[in-house]
């Protein structure tokens, strides 16, 4: 009687045992390329129900942020401006604009505009807005250069070993107190160091008569 | 037959790369989140929606005819912790006197008040920061009326530096902030009161700096000027 399998089907087993642990393999890669907490948020870029363009308004015509977003030096959350805000310049400024539609709506009846939140910490984690804009944390440090988007996104990842790189080492994103909203500003550098070192000896200055003291082992200083 | 296998797999990760693209790339969806982790609870966040509520907001209004807690009431429900004087952030500031209102009775008070000018040069320098950030937009820096704004259509800015609002009672001007005029909206809802009479004492400095004569100097900076001509 002739043999049913061949010899070479000795090795199928191994085969399949190479192939699924290649596959697993690629499967925990992927996982961990797309969708660990680092990248997961990066690159979220969500259409709002009016184009709002930072670039145009802070960019352009040089508005602060805290012409809109008025209470993040007082307040926990930094607020979204109320149809109010965006009413002082447009009840006359591009008054007739399809785009702003859903503004005026808002404006007459009293319903918010649902702007759709791009950038969030996870519910655990409670960051304060005012604790850091006040010790001199640039709004650049975590939302990136948004004076230049047409369209907001989420550049920076808000992983927590994003947070901790910084509260291990505050000297690296400390500024003057006037220029936490100056997105583009940077330390000067003094002869001939790198503008990194510039920032180092500043940082580490600010640091010192600020008496910044971020929690780094300590849970509860961010999860309450 | 393994060979196949690995060619097939290969072609699943270039294709997987391609459709998802790289990460950090802009994607307009939702996050996908397979273990979110508690990241998103079911509770109320700040300008969140709600839907519980007719309205949708999860932030409540005050119930008309209701007293926050630590409010005085004039005349009534006097509480001796109240708040609402005290100057202060927390305060609340729809007390009818003229720290809140500018106004004393019904016309407008000038100066600014007692409780302010204690902070002396700190509170015009924390005015001309607000100023910079709430106002210079239209009203320009030295407000001259010549801000940013106004070359995107806002015709009607009122300079601050002319004879009009130099007359104007402190008052009037803090009022105006509050509650807008004309085509300028109110500001009452953003900036808090302290920081409106901030506005007030540094707009009277725009106007004395304006008008100001070479005599007005302190005699070194006279000096100074005199010797850059």
């Amino acid at each position: 009687m002739p043999q049913i399998f061949p010899r070479s089907s000795n090795f199928v087993p191994l085969q399949i045992a190479i192939v699924l642990g290649v596959l697993t393999a690629g499967a925990l890669g992927a996982f961990w390329y797309y969708w660990t907490p680092k990248y997961t948020r990066v690159g979220y870029q969500p259409a709002q129900p009016i184009p709002f363009s930072h670039k145009v308004h802070a960019g352009q015509l040089g508005l602060d942020c805290r012409y809109c977003h008025s209470f993040v030096e007082t307040a926990a959350h930094s607020n979204i401006p109320t149809a109010q805000v965006c009413m002082s310049c447009h009840s006359q400024v591009q008054k007739d604009n399809p785009k702003l539609e859903p503004l005026r709506k808002a404006w007459a009846t009293g319903e918010p505009v649902q702007w759709v939140q791009v950038h969030k910490t996870p519910d655990h984690a409670y960051f304060n807005h005012s604790v850091h804009v006040n010790r001199g944390v640039s709004c650049v440090s975590c939302h990136g250069r948004v004076d230049q988007m047409d369209v907001v996104y989420h550049a920076e990842s808000h992983a927590m070993k994003f947070c901790l790189d910084c509260h291990r080492a505050p000297e690296s994103g400390l500024r003057p107190l006037d220029k936490v909203t100056d997105l583009g500003w940077t330390a000067t550098p003094k002869g001939k160091e790198s503008a990194q070192q510039a920032q180092l000896d500043l940082g580490n200055e600010l640091k010192k008569r600020r008496d910044v003291n971020p929690p780094v082992n300590n849970c509860a200083g961010c999860h309450r | 037959m393994l060979k196949a296998s690995f060619g097939a797999l290969i072609i699943l990760a270039v294709v997987g790369v391609g459709l998802a693209g790289f990460r950090g790339d802009k994607m307009g969806h939702t996050p996908v989140e397979w273990f979110n982790d508690m990241a998103h609870q079911p509770k109320y966040e700040p300008q969140h929606r709600s839907d519980f509520f007719n309205d949708s907001r999860a932030a409540r209004l005050p119930i008309p005819g209701t007293v926050p807690i630590g409010f005085n009431l004039p005349g009534r429900y006097f509480q001796t912790e109240g708040n609402n004087l005290v100057d202060g952030l927390g305060g609340f500031a729809n007390q009818p006197d003229y720290f809140n209102t500018g106004r004393i009775g019904d016309v407008y008070g000038d100066g600014i008040p007692d409780v302010l000018t204690a902070r002396g040069a700190e509170l015009v320098v924390r005015g001309q920061q607000r100023y910079n950030i709430y106002c210079a937009v239209c009203h320009g820096a030295a407000g001259q009326g010549n801000g940013v704004v106004k070359s995107f259509g806002l015709a009607t800015v009122r300079p601050l530096v002319d004879d009009l609002l130099r007359a104007q009672p402190d008052g009037q001007i803090f009022n105006t902030i509050t509650h807008g005029k004309n085509t300028m909206g109110a500001y009452g809802p953003v900036v808090p009161v302290e920081d409106r009479w901030a506005i007030v004492a540094y707009v009277r400095a725009l106007q004395t700096a304006t008008g100001a004569k070479l005599a007005d100097l302190p005699a070194d900076e006279q000096k100074k000027l005199q010797e850059q001509k």
